[in-house]
């Protein structure tokens, strides 16, 4: 409360001492001999008031978050957010790379101290609005995290100190009072506590709803990622199947630790082209790593169906195919992200091709906004976005839909990191679906629990991420949720008991392909797509 | 990754095939007219693709010369170009699924039959007879040998112009290449007889030349037993010599293995194990040859459920596996692990109604999957929702055809109750899975179980339906499968009585279901010669009686198929049950304490008696037509099926007509004691298009 009174005290100094000027008062009011005393005390009233404000700015006074909010926007660390060059209106999602080379560089923010300036910044600006907090799924769920605490903390730990003076609700089931931090110390003690525990950040789904609803534009997830970068690189200390994860990439260039060379023994009745023998194509399709997983296999399959239908020009890696980053980085491991990346982008340096497509948002995202600052600049599109520009083309025609009710799941990864929302509306469309939207869609999607290896980690709450977003569909009436994304189509068909079907678009897709009409729009002859084709591929 | 190993692939030869699972030659029994593939054929294998199957060898015991007769067991004639065109029907349906599908070929010298069709001399290489056919058969002349070796070529060159992967050379279950292998049927003291190197030539000879035929990009695989299992024929030592000999010719792409030899009727049985053998049997024989050869091997026997195939293929004992009444039972077993299903496979029992069927001459059918080899009339394996309006189904018994009926009615959306009189479903699969040997029947209950459960169906357990409370549902649909019971009344003589007190006989349910228990010394009278009776003797046996098994047909078991019956008669031979035919059940009467059963001879009418303190009868089941009949008159159809809708798979006429009231339909033993596959074939069609 030190705004208003501050606010008061200078305000009505001046206004005490403009009085007699305006002959409100009798003008020697302020001339006489008592007169100075009175002056002398309301100049002090003004510029205790002015004071307070002013110096306020830094020493945590009620213009603090003007000040400190003014600065971080004018220093933003994602100044492409004001901009509508690059990636659509201001959108700036990848994280930021670490200097690896450096071997004097801390790895990941350690204290206070190590975040950068601007950072530091953007946690003072904070105006402790609480919409991070409402949006939150993991808060949603019970587990220790809230981005409004979190940030506040931080603010906390600059200063030095412990959190009991934290009037907001708490991270669920760790009560205000018991950590403490200061600039120069650990933000997650070694053994016992300090400014906040490890679980805490563990419970992030990088789903950047906080930093989507912030309206100074905090970065909350920026902050996370950095402080799992030193528990992860420094300490080793990624918890639960984290440490397992890693080193399945490590060794075998994917999370689940199967044999690299199985990446394509789902499509072996399916005579895929490989850019080995291509070397050039239009679309060069990345599978990721849901090649290794049954359910998204089906996924993938109905894509190949469709591109098939379409009769484009696809290839796809196969074997060279190595997981994208995504799952290593937002876990901290950046030096076995940057391995995955840079192979990566070695192996697509040899071919050529117009484009890559994939049905998994993650990979979209990575190879699209984080393979740039490595030297990997690519056209990617999700598959939703790839297959409306076919149906737009009059590539692909659709028989009229007959199942039920339908709602879409906006994928974070698609959606608030990429700006994504229509084209899968827009293939739903094509389908002759309506789609029922849930209350919170769109850029205000509920995630599905399953980004920033959340389930990787898997910090215990009180409720399940997914089984919310289920409700949510429930909610809608719909009989049948649409995904796009790898991820949330196994965490949403983890839900037991559910009461919608989960599909991917491209199998919606591929379920309803018909013949297009002869003599329809088709841009020029294209290669065949193989020899043989499995007509039936949903198994 | 669950199931990994199922899923890798594997090249055979130079043909990759998409996982591990294969469905393994066996006749299917209708490639009819002319053993030319039919609409059914291509449309049976096209299924088994759909559903993921990897490789389809097709066409058991497919013949290439005209002198090992096709008609037997319509197989699939090689032995002409007429051919071709069919392959290639058969090669694009299963192609476009993304599955390969090669034949099956071979020459049945002995192991067949002469008395019909062309009266063939069949061939054999020292002229001995076979004896489970009854056959007799010519010593083969060198004449013969060499134009059979062609035949061999040419049938492989059509396959290849059929468009067809591959095929397997059949040196199993005693056909022409393994008579000339074994010892115990090659006496022959020219160079295809005596010494190993002789006994090989005809096998090797038919090798050389299919291979030279085909060329090296197609795949020529063979087929042989891992151990005859005869004292005087090939031991598993004597296989793995005559693998390796084969396989270092570098010319055969794999080897598919089996255990035992077949020409006696209780080798038989193990070739295709029922539900009394332990999962996977003979694995070990097949693990033995894949020791010995640097191709693929495969293995099918007994392996019905993707937990079991991952087992094997993860340890390595062979590279693929044959799940073949695995995809009779379920063409989308695959399609299933894919989808996170696995519950939903409905697996293999081990009944046996199918192979037991072939051995008949009959077509291949599953005993609880009425869909399958009935693609081709339009029996879905899938069952659609309807776009029409969802009714109110009632159901009344929870047998096979009750549980089927309930199933589909509730896959096409309906609102489902079922009654069941018992506390569980089953019905009489319950009562016949109490035999020793024969808990694996239950499977299929267990199916429906989790079935009806998934599908939401209102299951009123341990209640008996009456009029009133069906009517109570306002139900749109009943269905009655109420099954019947032992129709011990027929002969007064008999002495039954529905006062247990009083009667002096009891059922084989009785016995079976523990309502009675079991007597020291008993007499079972089987008049009809199928599973109860010799379930009641194993089952009494087993519990320590002595007993006596007493039919009027030709033996005891006559009804049970060739693969089953040979289980009983070891099980009930080891317990000293003895087994008597020709007699009937004249009267029965009490004598003291004990019971005095008159028994008379058939053929010549001489009575004699047996003192006994139990005496079962088995004479079939009576309807239980009651509630049938108290419901006919108000229902909308008077309780009567369209027969040409019906054996058309064409929905019942009646379902497209309004009015009030419901619609009547009974099926299974309520209608006439039948079987498990005709209740649950009738609860399909009928059902299917509600």
């Amino acid at each position: 409360m030190r705004l208003p009174k501050s606010l008061m005290a200078f305000s009505l100094g001046v206004f005490l001492i403009t009085l007699p000027t305006v002959g409100l008062l009798p003008q020697g009011l302020l001339e006489g001999g008592s007169s100075w005393l009175l002056a002398l005390v309301l100049a002090g009233v003004v510029a205790w008031g002015l004071g307070e404000m002013f110096f306020g700015m830094t020493w945590g006074g009620p213009m603090k978050h003007a000040f400190a909010g003014a600065l971080h926007l004018a220093f933003h660390r994602r100044a492409e957010r004001f901009s509508t060059k690059k990636g659509g209106a201001g959108r700036s999602t990848g994280l930021k790379a670490l200097n690896l080379e450096d071997e004097a560089a801390p790895l990941g923010v350690e204290k206070p101290a190590d975040f950068t300036w601007n950072q530091l910044l953007g946690f003072d600006a904070c105006v402790q609005c609480g919409r991070c907090e409402a949006v939150c799924p993991a808060f949603a769920a019970g587990q220790p995290l809230n981005p409004k605490k979190l940030i506040q903390d931080m603010v906390v730990g600059m200063a030095g100190g412990s959190d009991a003076a934290y009037a907001g609700s708490p991270y669920p089931g760790k009560p205000v009072g018991e950590h403490a931090g200061s600039p120069h110390g650990p933000i997650v003690a070694l053994q016992g506590k300090a400014l906040v525990d490890a679980d805490t950040l563990w419970s992030c789904t990088t789903c950047r709803a906080c930093v989507e609803e912030c309206p100074m534009m905090i970065e909350h997830v920026d902050a996370i990622v950095d402080m799992r970068r030193h528990l992860t690189l420094e300490r080793g200390k990624t918890p639960n199947k984290g440490a397992e994860v890693l080193d399945n990439l490590i060794a075998t260039d994917n999370p689940g630790g199967f044999d690299p060379g199985s990446r394509l023994n789902w499509a072996a009745d399916l005579n895929l082209p490989l850019m080995a023998d291509l070397k050039q194509v239009d679309v060069l399709l990345w599978l990721g790593d849901g090649a290794f997983d049954m359910r998204n296999q089906r996924t993938l399959r109905a894509l190949v169906k469709v591109l098939r239908a379409a009769e484009v020009d696809f290839a796809v890696l196969g074997t060279e195919e190595r997981d994208s980053g995504d799952v290593a980085r937002r876990l901290g491991d950046e030096a076995t992200f940057q391995s995955l990346a840079k192979r990566n982008i070695a192996t697509l340096a040899k071919y050529r091709f117009l484009q890559i497509v994939t049905c998994d948002p993650h990979s979209f995202h990575v190879l699209g906004n984080e393979y740039g600052e490595l030297g990997g600049d690519y056209q990617v599109r999700h598959h939703s976005t790839f297959i409306a520009e076919l149906y737009e083309a009059g590539r692909l025609a659709f028989a009229p839909w007959k199942g039920g009710s339908v709602t879409y799941h906006d994928p974070c990864y698609l959606g608030r990191y990429n700006g994504e929302y229509e084209a899968p509306r827009n293939v739903l469309k094509a389908l002759g679906i309506e789609v029922k939207e849930m209350e919170r869609s769109g850029y205000r999607s509920r995630c599905c629990g399953g980004g920033g290896g959340a389930p990787i980690t898997d910090i215990p709450g009180e409720r399940r991420i997914p089984d919310m977003r289920m409700n949510d569909v429930k909610e809608s009436g719909a009989e049948l949720v649409a995904v796009g994304c790898p991820q949330c189509t196994a965490m949403l068909e983890g839900v037991v008991d559910a009461s919608a079907e989960v599909r991917d678009i491209a199998e919606l897709v591929a379920d309803a392909l018909v013949e297009r009409p002869a003599g329809d729009a088709s841009d020029g002859p294209r290669r065949p797509a193989a020899t043989t084709t499995a007509e039936e591929v949903t198994v | 990754m669950a199931f990994d190993a199922i899923f890798e692939p594997i090249d055979i030869g130079k043909l990759t095939i998409r996982n591990r699972v294969v469905s393994t030659a066996h006749a299917e029994v209708h490639a009819t007219d002319g053993g030319m593939t039919t609409e059914r054929y291509v449309r049976y294998y096209e299924e088994k693709a759909k559903g993921g199957c990897g490789l389809c060898i097709c066409g058991g015991s497919s013949v290439v010369s005209i002198d090992s007769p096709q008609g037997w067991w319509s197989s699939v004639n090689l032995s002409t170009d007429r051919i071709i065109p069919h392959f290639q029907n058969l090669a694009d349906a299963v192609h476009k699924h993304g599955g390969k599908i090669m034949i099956q070929i071979t020459h049945m010298g002995r192991r067949s039959r002469w008395d019909g069709f062309d009266w063939s001399t069949l061939v054999s290489p020292s002229g001995i007879r076979e004896p489970v056919h009854r056959s007799t058969c010519k010593t083969i002349e060198v004449e013969e040998i060499w134009r059979i070796i062609g035949d061999f070529a040419q049938a492989a060159r059509r396959a290849k112009e059929g468009g067809l992967d591959g095929v397997e050379l059949s040196a199993v279950h005693q056909h022409l290449i393994d008579q000339f292998w074994s010892p115990r049927v090659n006496k022959r003291t020219d160079e295809w007889g005596g010494s190993f190197e002789n006994r090989m030539r005809f096998g090797m000879e038919v090798l050389k030349a299919v291979r030279a035929e085909v060329g090296d990009d197609f795949c020529v695989g063979m087929r042989i037993c891992g151990d005859e299992f005869h004292p005087d024929g090939l031991s598993h030592d004597d296989m793995k010599q005559i693998a390796a000999y084969y396989d270092a010719t570098g010319q055969v792409d794999f080897f598919g293995v089996i255990g035992s030899g077949c020409d006696t009727h209780n080798t038989l049985a193990n070739v295709i194990p029922n539900m009394s053998y332990p999962p996977e049997p003979f694995l070990h024989l097949a693990a033995g040859i894949k020791e010995v050869v640097n191709v693929p091997v495969i293995h099918a026997q007994n392996i019905k459920d993707p937990n079991q195939a991952q087992r094997i293929l993860e340890g390595g004992y062979v590279d693929l596996v044959g799940m073949t009444r695995a995809h009779i039972a379920d063409p989308h077993l695959i399609a299933k692990i894919k989808m996170g299903q696995i519950d939903q496979i409905k697996q293999c029992v081990g009944a046996n109604y199918c192979i037991d069927r072939q051995y008949q001459g009959l077509d291949v059918l599953c005993i609880q999957n009425a869909a399958t080899s009935r693609e081709y009339m339009g029996l879905p394996h899938i069952i659609e929702k309807t776009e029409g309006a969802k009714r109110k189904v009632v159901v009344v018994g929870g047998g096979p055809g009750g549980m089927e009926a309930a199933r589909v009615a509730a896959e096409r959306g309906h609102d489902v109750t079922l009654f069941e009189a018992a506390d569980a479903l089953g019905g009489q699969i319950t009562i016949a899975a109490q035999a020793p040997q024969r808990d694996q029947i239950a499977g299929i209950t267990r199916w429906y179980q989790l079935e009806l459960a998934r599908l939401k169906v209102d299951l009123r357990l341990g209640t008996r339906a009456d009029e009133a409370t069906l009517l109570d549902l306002r139900p749109d649909i009943v269905v009655l499968a109420t099954g019947g019971q032992p129709f011990l009344s027929q002969h007064p003589e008999w002495g039954y009585s529905e006062n247990a007190e009083e009667s002096l006989v009891v059922s084989t349910w009785d016995i079976l279901s523990g309502k009675v228990a079991p007597g020291k010394n008993v007499l079972i009278y089987d008049a009809i010669c199928e599973f109860s009776g010799v379930s009641a003797a194993d089952f009494l046996a087993d519990k320590g009686a002595k007993v006596e098994i007493v039919t009027d047909d030709i033996k005891p078991g006559a009804a049970v198929g060739g693969t089953t019956f040979p289980t009983y008669y070891r099980s009930l031979y080891e317990k000293e049950v003895i087994m008597s035919s020709d007699l009937m059940l004249h009267k029965v009467y009490r004598e003291g304490d004990g019971l005095v059963a008159v028994l008379e001879n058939e053929y010549t009418g001489a009575l004699e008696e047996r003192v006994v303190d139990q005496v079962v009868v088995e004479n079939g089941v009576r309807p239980d037509e009651a509630l049938y009949y108290a419901l006919k008159e108000q229902s909308r159809n008077r309780g009567q099926v369209d027969l040409e809708a019906l054996y058309a798979i064409q929905p019942q006429p009646c379902l497209s007509e309004s009015g009030d009231g419901f619609l009547l339909f009974r099926l299974g033993d309520c209608t006439a004691p039948r079987n498990t596959h005709a209740a649950i074939y009738d609860a399909l069609r009928i059902c299917k298009d509600f």
